[in-house]
């Protein structure tokens, strides 16, 4: 970091300057993106798959996978006509009970997986991203947030 | 030779070699010395500096041209022609710069010291900042005092009629605009000016894609990319222009892709009058894409930068952009909650209403009607009759297109509770339409000799008329499911659906008798139909015409989404955990998932059994929005039967031509596969008469020009954003699903052995897009009731040969496309694959 921003932050943490108004709201606005007491999933690498007809992997372009307590959540979006579709499972299958939340910061849409744990949620507008998987007795796991661009 | 002859010669020189004529004025320069007035040498001085602004101008750094014009002004004290000279060069430069206004003070500065040729040239520079500020008649009546005076100027007789090309094509008279440009070219390119030249053909694309010949516009686009390489900021307002035409030609996407690259550099060129124009673009680009909130905040970028040029005339354009897309956004929210909500949109009809007042102020009266139309209908979902009555009144009475015309009165029927007589207004206008088009199409021949023009007349139908036509069309259809609502005419939906199709393609909607009489062999047609999120299919068979509310469309798309990402995964062989035992409930789960699509799309009553199908008989699918995208041979009703999806139901009415001799097959196997080398041997060992072409774009081209049947096994890749851009690898780079529009003929058959060949996104039902779109598209319009098969999904490498082996050894036995598809996929179990189009007639087995 640059000396100038250092002192910059510096002074604004030590009270010497207000804080922005936008700053302030953006952290409010943040705080509100948690999921209280929930289980974040870590990023885990998907392989290239081999064997299909689409040059370099790009069949695979948008795919993601996150893991935590047990569970897999497969992810993958695509932008058609400005709106964003996201598409993935849960495994193994969370079971009838459960919802998966498909959240957008100001828009979330909650779906019943399919009996494979398969759901899908298209229409939402293109930007950040997460899932929560809701199972009850169980901690809500949610992936970190992603960013599809328009 | 004096340093003033010298000074001239690099004014002469700019146009033709500007790094040349930046030299020579250099010299001069370094002979007269400067800044500033130099006595005698103040003369070369002055002419020399202003042969280094156009040099810069052509160069593309507006902002160097306008300081050194500055300067030959300074230096030129004393020489009121040379002074008056600069001032006339720096009018084009400053209204580039985004003062147009400021351009036209300097030019009446000017016109005092100016006389004969000089003054000619000064109104083909006064052109430039006069279609800046929309004043179109008055740059276009300058331009034609220039091009009648400037004959020993080719130059400025070049500029005079590129300009006036210009301003005819706002002016929407694409004939003489194309003569212009065309006359431009040639004069240009006599003179050695070629990059004017380039300038002149760079505005073809333009003009091409304003009037629906997206073909023309994406050859000439290349063409002109390739020369204007060196000019960043001409290339940056051709990509502009060009992307304007596809915003017309409903390619939104594509446009979004030019217009991302084009406003950056337009920006680092100082080009500020062709900025905000660039930025409204794209607004309306992502509008029309349906991505309302980038597009208002874009939208608002422009209509402030315009207001800082004070381009008045331009300031209700971009707030209509903003209007519409705060509208779009209104309408993609929550329907109204509360008075509060209500408030905000009928203050919303007012300042609809408000605009469309200033756009006809301003001298954009289609703009105008249309907005108004938007008002109306508006006011009428909110329940103010009276508003909406006031503006379909003014619609009715002043537009000048009988299509609008009609559309106000239409309305107006269905105001009054009268649906047949609204119904039949809006044919009466659709129908405008088709005489305007066609007598487009008579004159057409006569202002432009070039063969590429001769589809203008039915694709300007598409573009003038292709907006308003569309919302009328629709307005058509919401009013025949209505009225099929009260009295069970599930035809007339039927119909009108075929309409919006057939609008947005350009083309004729085809007509249907009553009871509908499908040729023999047809079998079943099902048409999707949607208003709003409500989904309705109107199925047509031989015991006539049914009509079924499906329930909601968002559903139906999440559905085919998962089972899209389902089979994805399972081709891709990625499942999760141990996927051997995966792989049969994940089969299972698939199968419930299509099972419960099936219920909803067609096994309820009103579809396939009714229709009076034999069991197993062919069933064309005419799907809409994102259902384009779903396997439909995979849902249990269509297992094993022929399925044809197409984009309207002109291939299902039509008669099959009957087996003609063994069709001529190519294969062709592309780069870095495994089997598609055996893939291509295989179709070429199974037909008659077949044989294998190499995988260069050059030899597909030709191949598509011969073949009757061409395979093509290789690497595909769509790309949702662009469908245009989707591409197939070959061996010397891709072939782009664009390439194809320019291809003279399009074989019956095409096979798309590669991933994602069939995927498609269309901004609107009946555009044809992606890489089979445009292989059917561009086959009706050479004629041919062309099928494409190809996959939705990605295809295995090593499945693909499989199924592909059983499907050309059916297909050579004589069985039609979609037949052997069907057989072929029922028996490998190959998922995925697809026949568009015209599927259903058989080859002949020679």
């Amino acid at each position: 970091m640059r000396e100038e921003y250092l002192l910059a932050a510096l002074r604004m943490g030590a009270g010497a300057d207000p804080v922005p108004e936008g700053v302030s709201a953006a952290a409010r606005a943040v705080f509100g993106l948690r999921v209280p007491g929930g289980v974040p999933a870590g990023p885990v690498d998907v392989a290239v798959p081999r064997g299909a007809r689409s040059a370099d992997g790009t069949a695979q372009a948008g795919v993601r996978r996150f893991s935590a307590d047990g569970l897999v959540i497969d992810v993958e979006t695509a932008v058609s006509g400005g709106r964003m579709e996201v598409a993935g499972q849960v495994s193994p299958a969370p079971g009838p009970d459960a919802r998966i939340e498909v959240r957008t910061p100001h828009i979330g849409k909650v779906r019943v997986p399919s009996g494979s744990g398969h759901f899908a949620v298209a229409g939402l507008p293109p930007g950040w991203v997460s899932v929560v998987c809701h199972r009850p007795g169980h901690a809500p796991v949610f992936t970190r947030w992603i960013h599809v661009g328009p | 030779m004096t340093p003033l002859d010298r000074a001239e010669a690099a004014v002469r020189l700019s146009g033709t070699d500007p790094r040349l004529a930046l030299a020579e004025a250099r010299a001069v320069l370094g002979l007269t010395g400067r800044p500033g007035p130099a006595g005698a040498y103040g003369e070369a001085a002055s002419v020399a500096l202003r042969a280094a602004a156009l040099a810069a101008r052509e160069l593309g750094d507006l902002e160097l041209a306008g300081e050194r014009l500055e300067e030959a002004i300074a230096a030129g004290k004393g020489f009121p022609r040379r002074v008056a000279q600069a001032r006339m060069s720096l009018v084009t430069i400053r209204a580039q710069l985004g003062d147009p206004e400021g351009g036209l003070r300097l030019a009446d500065l000017a016109e005092r010291d100016l006389a004969g040729t000089d003054l000619a040239r000064l109104g083909v520079q006064r052109s430039v900042a006069l279609i800046l500020l929309g004043r179109h008649e008055e740059a276009a009546r300058h331009c034609d005092r220039a091009v009648g005076l400037l004959d020993d100027d080719p130059r400025f007789r070049a500029g005079g009629l590129l300009n006036r090309g210009l301003a005819r094509t706002y002016l929407e008279r694409y004939g003489e605009a194309e003569a212009d440009l065309a006359e431009c070219a040639r004069v240009a390119r006599s003179a050695g000016l070629d990059h004017v030249a380039m300038l002149a053909e760079g505005n073809l694309p333009f003009v091409a894609a304003r009037r629906g010949d997206v073909a023309a516009a994406f050859a000439r686009y290349r063409a002109a990319e390739a020369t204007l390489f060196g000019y960043p900021e001409r290339l940056a307002a051709m990509r502009t222009d060009f992307a304007e035409a596809l915003v017309a030609a409903r390619l939104p996407g594509e446009a979004r892709t030019l217009l991302e690259q084009a406003v950056p550099e337009l920006v680092a060129a100082g080009a500020q009058a062709a900025v905000p124009g660039a930025r409204l673009l794209l607004a309306q680009a992502a509008l029309l894409a349906g991505d309302a909130t980038p597009a208002e905040t874009t939208a608002r970028t422009a209509l402030a930068e315009l207001d800082a040029q004070g381009r008045t005339a331009w300031l209700p354009l971009a707030r209509e952009v903003v209007l519409r897309a705060r509208l779009a956004r209104a309408a993609g929210a929550a329907p109204p909650a509360g008075p509060g909500a209500r408030d905000g949109l009928s203050g919303l009809v007012t300042e609809l209403i408000t605009c469309a007042d200033d756009l006809a102020a301003c001298g954009w009266p289609a703009a105008s009607a249309a907005l108004r139309l938007t008002a109306a209908a508006t006011a009428v979902r909110l329940g103010l009759i009276t508003h909406a009555r006031a503006q379909l009144d003014l619609v009715a009475a002043g537009a000048t297109r009988p299509l609008v015309r009609w559309h106000a009165t239409a309305m107006r029927h269905r105001l009054d509770g009268d649906l047949d007589l609204a119904l039949a207004a809006a044919a009466r206008g659709i129908e405008a339409v088709h005489d305007a088009g066609t007598r487009a199409h008579d004159t057409a021949g006569d202002t432009a000799g070039d063969a590429a023009w001769n589809t203008a007349g039915d694709a300007e139908v598409r573009v003038h008329a292709a907006r308003p036509a569309e919302d009328l069309a629709e307005f058509g259809r919401e009013v025949a499911l209505d009225r099929a609502g009260r009295t069970g005419d599930a035809q007339s939906v039927l119909e009108w659906a075929e309409r919006c199709r057939a609008v947005v393609r350009g083309t004729a909607a085809p007509t249907f008798r009553t009871p509908v009489a499908p040729p023999a062999g047809a079998g079943i047609l099902v048409e999707l139909v949607r208003r709003g999120d409500d989904l309705f299919a109107v199925t047509a068979g031989p015991e006539g015409c049914a009509l079924r509310a499906l329930g909601s469309y968002q559903a139906a798309v999440e559905a085919t989404v998962r089972i899209r990402y389902g089979l994805r995964r399972r081709n891709l062989r990625d499942v999760p955990g141990d996927a051997d035992a995966h792989e049969g409930a994940a089969g299972a789960a698939a199968a419930h998932e299509l099972s419960a699509l099936d219920r909803v799309l067609l096994s309820g009553p009103g579809t396939l059994a009714c229709a009076g199908s034999p069991p197993g008989g062919p069933v064309t699918v005419v799907p809409t929005g994102a259902l384009c995208t779903l396997p439909w041979p995979l849902l249990p009703s269509l297992r094993g039967r022929p399925v044809s999806v197409a984009a309207d139901a002109t291939g299902w009415l039509a008669p099959r031509p009957g087996p003609a001799g063994a069709p001529e097959v190519l294969s062709v196997a592309g780069p870095g596969l495994d089997h598609a080398a055996a893939e291509a041997d295989m179709v070429a060992a199974v037909h008659t008469r077949a044989r294998r072409v190499g995988a260069t774009r050059a030899q597909v081209l030709r191949a598509l020009e011969r073949a009757d049947v061409l395979h093509v096994a290789a690497h595909g890749m769509f790309t949702p954003r662009g469908p245009m851009l989707s591409r197939i690898t070959l061996d010397d780079g891709p072939l782009m699903a664009y390439d194809l529009l320019t291809a003279r003929r399009i074989p019956r058959l095409v096979v798309l052995s590669a991933c994602d060949a069939g995927m498609a996104h269309a901004p609107v039902d009946g555009a044809a897009l992606g890489l089979a779109g445009a292989f059917l598209d561009r086959a009706a319009h050479t004629g041919v009731a062309g099928c494409v098969v190809a996959g939705v999904v990605p295809v295995r490498d090593d499945e693909a040969l499989a199924l592909m082996t059983l499907f050309h050894t059916l297909l050579a036995e004589g069985r039609s496309p979609a037949e052997a598809l069907a057989r072929a996929s029922e028996k490998t179990a190959v998922p995925g694959f697809v026949g568009f189009g015209a599927g259903d007639a058989p080859f002949g087995t020679g």
